[in-house]
């Protein structure tokens, strides 16, 4: 139990609060250190106690330190009374309280113990550091982002000047309105699983009957991909203002800014869930189409498919996007090439190659002006503007970045309001980090006019980025909204190894067809079927070949650029060796067919 | 006559030592000591005296206990320590050094 030495204090909290921690270890509640109530208690004159009460505010000591100096007054003013002076007198003759107050708690200070000072450093340190966080806290809360500039309007120009018949969006949206999946949750699960079905697998029969189920629909499709735009049309009150398409994905637009509002959310979200889905579509209907010798069907589908991409590079420079779907349209052509090379007469494989071949680097495919539009548009939605082009993160935006960082950081999380002041003062100013971004893209542009091998790997941006738990503080919007550019890069370089493989391929197939056999070099295509036999996108030197069971592989000695006659090895896929940073992968990368191992797995 | 802060600086803990060579003393009575012994002349602001104290105790010349009378009432006795003792010896021969000095030059009893 504990024992209350000072009654007229009562139980209160400030009783507690200004007992000593010794007391109450030994179970007392003293309050003891209340100088204000001992000062009253000495009764003395209105003048004296107040003269004391100031002094010994002023002297910023520890509470245990006020009350001894609030002792030695209430005697010394005590005994000035004493004497019959009056209460004036005595206060005028102690002198300047603030001068007193000074010099007390200077010599007060200078007696302390080692430990105590220490104890009292480490207690301002903390005190200071607390009031730094707080005012942290307070310039995060009150920052505001004030989007200025509208990007999605600046995408959406060349669309909008477009007649409306020559947009492909209207004719899209109307097969993917008819092939979807009526399911409105996801926007992926509105397409049927029977696109992703692989022809040789068990499953096929199923993606057929849908396929011809939706002949119709296909048709749209390959109707759409004859247009010169892709003529989807941004942000809230464009194309996504579709209650039929949209589902619920049709968020009102009073909603956050961040990242809701976003260009790279609107645009990346919302649009790119349906393109690649109907080249997917496309591919699949194309090896059906095969299947029935339907040669003209099957090249209008692969044609339409390099379309979409084509659309897609035009008017918004979807990087990945459209690699990735032109990558599918030559995987499907490398298989009709493989299996069923007789669908095609030689004009249509010359078409698909001269097509194909259009492409000489990877700035031929991509580039990143779109990107430079979402970074300083993302970053207006969660800086402040200063009116300079300069500005800090705002707490909406810290709650943006929280949403994106999974499983650290949750939109809820406490964590992230706690720790949000430290990253706004970690992160970079809103100037630093458009200068980094557009430096990381303008590196990565001038990257895409030479091969890989020759402008080199360019993930050491990334490398600095997350180099440590402060620069991810810092470079953390950067994280979340720049380009993964080694990874587009070898995206494209891996396309165009692949797009070399396949038109080497469709050469080597007229070579047969003419010749009876395949040749036993790649320069005897040389320059009839092929204007110059393609280099290995990683060594330079000429792409390898050999015969195969009596059929052709194509490929490149891969990272190691050791010839192991088309290997794959271990569970490594035909494309794993296909890598210009370092690396410690064997193999080779076949280029055509894709999918052809030559050696067996226990070679590793 | 006041004395300058910075002479009172350099006199004051002598002062205040040499009173409590006599032995203990509260604040209040070195005050008034100081006062009539000196004929005002030593007389430092009442607020002056604590600080001084205070540091001489941070020094060790000096040591306090707290006394509580019959009434209830609390005062803090100061008293000299060895090292203080000491120090009041060095310190007085320095002023008797001084004094000779000055009066040799004839700043004193001319």
């Amino acid at each position: 139990m504990f024992e209350v030495l000072m009654p007229d204090h009562g139980r209160s909290f400030r009783t507690l609060r200004l007992t000593p921690l010794r007391d109450l270890l030994r179970g007392r509640i003293t309050g003891r250190l209340d100088w204000r109530t001992k000062i009253r208690a000495a009764a003395l004159p209105e003048t004296a106690g107040r003269i004391i009460v100031q002094v010994v505010t002023r002297t910023w000591l520890s509470r245990e330190e006020k009350v001894a100096v609030a002792d030695e007054l209430i005697a010394h003013f005590t005994d000035a009374l004493a004497t019959g002076a009056e209460p004036d007198d005595v206060v005028r003759r102690f002198g300047d309280p603030r001068r007193a107050a000074k010099l007390i708690g200077r010599a007060k200070r200078r007696g302390r113990s080692l430990a105590s000072r220490a104890f009292h450093v480490v207690k301002w340190m903390s005190v200071s550091l607390v009031l730094f966080y707080a005012a942290l806290a307070v310039r995060l809360f009150v920052g505001r982002a004030t989007p200025t500039v509208d990007y999605i309007a600046q995408l959406n120009t060349a669309v909008l000047r477009t007649p409306a018949d020559q947009r492909a969006w209207p004719i899209y949206r109307q097969a993917i309105l008819a092939m979807r999946n009526p399911t409105p949750h996801d926007r992926l699960e509105h397409w049927p699983k029977v696109l992703y079905y692989n022809q040789s697998g068990k499953h096929w029969p199923e993606t057929k009957v849908w396929l011809r189920r939706h002949a119709g629909d296909l048709e749209l499709v390959r109707a759409g991909s004859e247009k010169p735009v892709f003529g989807y049309i941004l942000g809230r009150d464009g194309s996504m203002k579709d209650p039929e398409m949209a589902g619920t994905s049709a968020k009102s637009s009073t909603e956050p800014d961040v990242p809701d509002n976003a260009l790279i959310h609107l645009s990346l979200s919302y649009l790119l869930s349906y393109a690649r889905p109907l080249a997917h579509t496309l591919g699949d209907d194309a090896k059906l189409a095969a299947e029935h010798h339907d040669a003209a069907r099957a090249e209008r589908d692969v044609n339409a498919m390099l379309a979409l991409a084509d659309q897609l590079h035009g008017q918004f420079d979807f990087s990945l996007v459209s690699i990735g779907i032109r990558s599918l349209a030559i995987s499907v052509a490398g298989e009709l090439l493989r299996d069923q090379p007789a669908v095609w007469e030689d004009a249509r494989w010359v078409r698909l190659a001269l097509r194909l071949s259009v492409t000489e680097n990877a700035s031929d495919i991509l580039n990143f002006q779109s990107d430079r539009l979402f970074g300083p548009d993302f970053l207006q939605r969660i800086y402040t503007d200063d009116g300079q082009g300069d500005g800090r993160l705002t707490f909406a935006g810290v709650l943006a970045l929280g949403q994106n960082w999974g499983n650290i950081l949750t939109y809820d999380s406490k964590l992230i309001r706690i720790i949000s002041p430290a990253l706004m003062a970690a992160s970079l100013s809103r100037k630093e980090l458009l200068q980094e971004y557009n430096a990381v893209i303008d590196r990565a542009e001038a990257g895409l006019h030479a091969p890989l091998r020759m402008s080199g790997v360019i993930d050491f941006d990334r490398e600095r980025w997350y180099a440590s738990t402060l620069s991810a503080a810092k470079y953390a919007p950067l994280s979340l909204i720049a380009p993964h550019m080694s990874r587009i890069a070898v995206t494209a370089e891996r396309y165009l190894g692949r797009r070399d493989g396949l038109v080497t391929g469709i050469a080597l197939e007229l070579y047969r067809r003419k010749h009876g056999s395949y040749p036993e070099t790649l320069q005897q295509l040389t320059p009839d079927l092929l204007p110059a036999v393609p280099a290995d996108r990683i060594t330079g030197d000429p792409v390898r070949y050999r015969i195969v069971n009596d059929k052709p592989l194509v490929y490149s000695v891969g990272t190691d650029r050791q010839d192991d006659g088309g290997a794959v090895f271990g569970k490594n896929t035909s494309e794993t060796a296909a890598q210009w940073a370092p690396s410690t992968v064997k193999g080779d990368w076949l280029l055509y067919p894709e999918s052809v191992s030559v050696v067996s797995d226990d070679e590793e | 006559m006041r004395i300058e802060r910075e002479l009172m600086r350099g006199a004051g803990p002598v002062a205040v030592m040499r009173l409590l060579q006599a032995g203990e003393r509260y604040g209040y009575e070195m005050i008034n000591l100081l006062e009539r012994q000196t004929a005002g002349v030593l007389a430092m602001g009442q607020s002056t005296l604590y600080p001084l104290l205070y540091n001489l105790e941070a020094k060790g010349c000096v040591a306090a206990r707290i006394e509580t009378g019959p009434n209830g009432r609390s005062r803090k006795y100061y008293r000299l320590t060895a090292k203080g003792k000491k120090r009041l010896t060095d310190e007085c021969r320095q002023w008797e050094a001084v004094t000779a000095a000055m009066g040799k030059l004839g700043v004193i009893g001319s």
